[in-house]
């Protein structure tokens, strides 16, 4: 009468169990990572505060170069940084305003261009589906968070937000872009 | 001879045993999901109402040449207030025009039992409202204590930055807390002719 399992039936049994509840799991993490998402790209505010930020720029006519995204070039047009006009970089505080890009073949994003980029664009680039030929003015917001919750604060790990330590300010990030015309 | 057929009661016993473990990996992974998808559902209706909110005002903004940013009496536009609970009033006069206004109020809602956010733009001073939409939300008052309310007052924040005379950046936050605990802050931008009044009796200038 046979008893118990042969050492091959157990371990081809163990290793189906094992490859089964792995890819459960990976999957179950990418499901709930999923739903988690929250809704910081083109939100309707933002949408309309890069209205207000074209406004802006064009007011001012900073005339700015597109930066071709197929080509990797040795500068980035970074409007936020350019600092000759301090009416323009005020103007763009008030909406709290960290990077402006104005970009075209952002579906051809060229490997040396990735390190221009900070992980926040390069993720947003990676969700748009645009045609070569159009334009995009694309700006990166920091919200700060007024908070006075110590769950908040800087030194929490569990904070999952972007942290000034200078001044113990917890900032969110938002990206809209529209058409630049 | 020996009999071969069948299973023995060890190999039944352990075979359902693994099939249970599965089984359990299974419905906790879709007890969560729901969950999770039962959050995003309230949490996509805030925001999609919350949208339409923002969209109607932006566009009353938008087109607008000039703006006159005041606070109001809320009880004078908005109806089925709780008098004893904070409240919140911000009126919008657009193209210098005093037959075309905007209000936007915060208030408990004595109808829902809830605080609701509303807005009302009206073409002359006794006409009919157009474009009223609440949203709706409700929250314990600790956490409205804590997080939005301060000295019993719904907290505001705005910024403004001049270029030249009458003209500049403008930027309000409302921070808002729904039911789900969620963030539904309130952000409205405008650019161009503006001037501000008495703004800040309810409204902290960042």
């Amino acid at each position: 009468m046979k008893k118990g399992f042969v050492l091959m039936e157990s371990i081809v049994v163990i290793l189906i169990v094992t490859i089964s509840l792995l890819t459960i799991f990976s999957s179950y993490n990418k499901i709930l990572s999923k739903l988690r998402e929250e809704n910081k790209y083109d939100t309707t505010e933002y949408l309309y505060m890069t209205n207000q930020v074209k406004k802006i720029i064009q007011k001012y006519n900073l005339s700015p170069s597109i930066f071709n995204m197929k080509q990797p070039s040795s500068s980035t047009n970074i409007l936020k940084e350019y600092k000759e006009n301090d009416t323009y970089e005020s103007l763009l505080d008030t909406y709290n305003v960290k990077k402006v890009y104005i970009l075209s073949n952002i579906n051809n994003l060229a490997k040396d261009n990735l390190k221009k980029f900070d992980g926040y664009i390069i993720d947003y680039i990676k969700k748009l589906d645009t045609s070569d030929e159009e334009i995009l003015l694309i700006v990166e917001y920091q919200k700060p968070l007024l908070v006075s919750d110590t769950a908040y604060s800087c030194n929490n790990p569990d904070n999952n937000y972007l942290c000034d330590s200078k001044n113990n300010k917890l900032y969110e990030t938002y990206i809209a872009s529209l058409r630049w015309d | 001879m020996k009999n071969n057929k069948g299973m023995t009661l060890v190999e039944i016993i352990v075979s359902i045993a693994l099939i249970s473990i599965t089984i359990i990996f299974l419905m906790v992974l879709f007890i969560n999901v729901k969950d999770i998808n039962d959050d995003a559902k309230i949490n996509n209706t805030y925001l999609i109402t919350k949208s339409l909110q923002v969209k109607t005002i932006e566009e009353d903004l938008e087109n607008s040449s000039t703006l006159n940013i005041s606070n109001c009496n809320i009880f004078e536009k908005f109806k089925n207030i709780e008098s004893s609970k904070p409240n919140l009033c911000i009126k919008f006069q657009f193209n210098n025009n005093v037959s075309n206004i905007g209000y936007l109020g915060f208030y408990y809602s004595t109808t829902t039992s809830s605080y609701v956010t509303s807005y009302i733009h009206t073409y002359t001073d006794d006409a009919d409202s157009k474009n009223n939409i609440d949203v709706r939300e409700t929250r314990t008052l600790k956490d409205f204590e804590n997080y939005s309310l301060q000295d019993n007052k719904i907290k505001c924040f705005y910024k403004y930055t001049q270029d030249s005379i009458n003209n500049g950046a403008f930027y309000l936050r409302i921070p808002i807390i729904g039911p789900d605990y969620k963030d539904y802050t309130f952000n409205l931008s405008y650019y161009g002719n503006v001037s501000i009044n008495n703004l800040n009796s309810i409204c902290s200038q960042t």
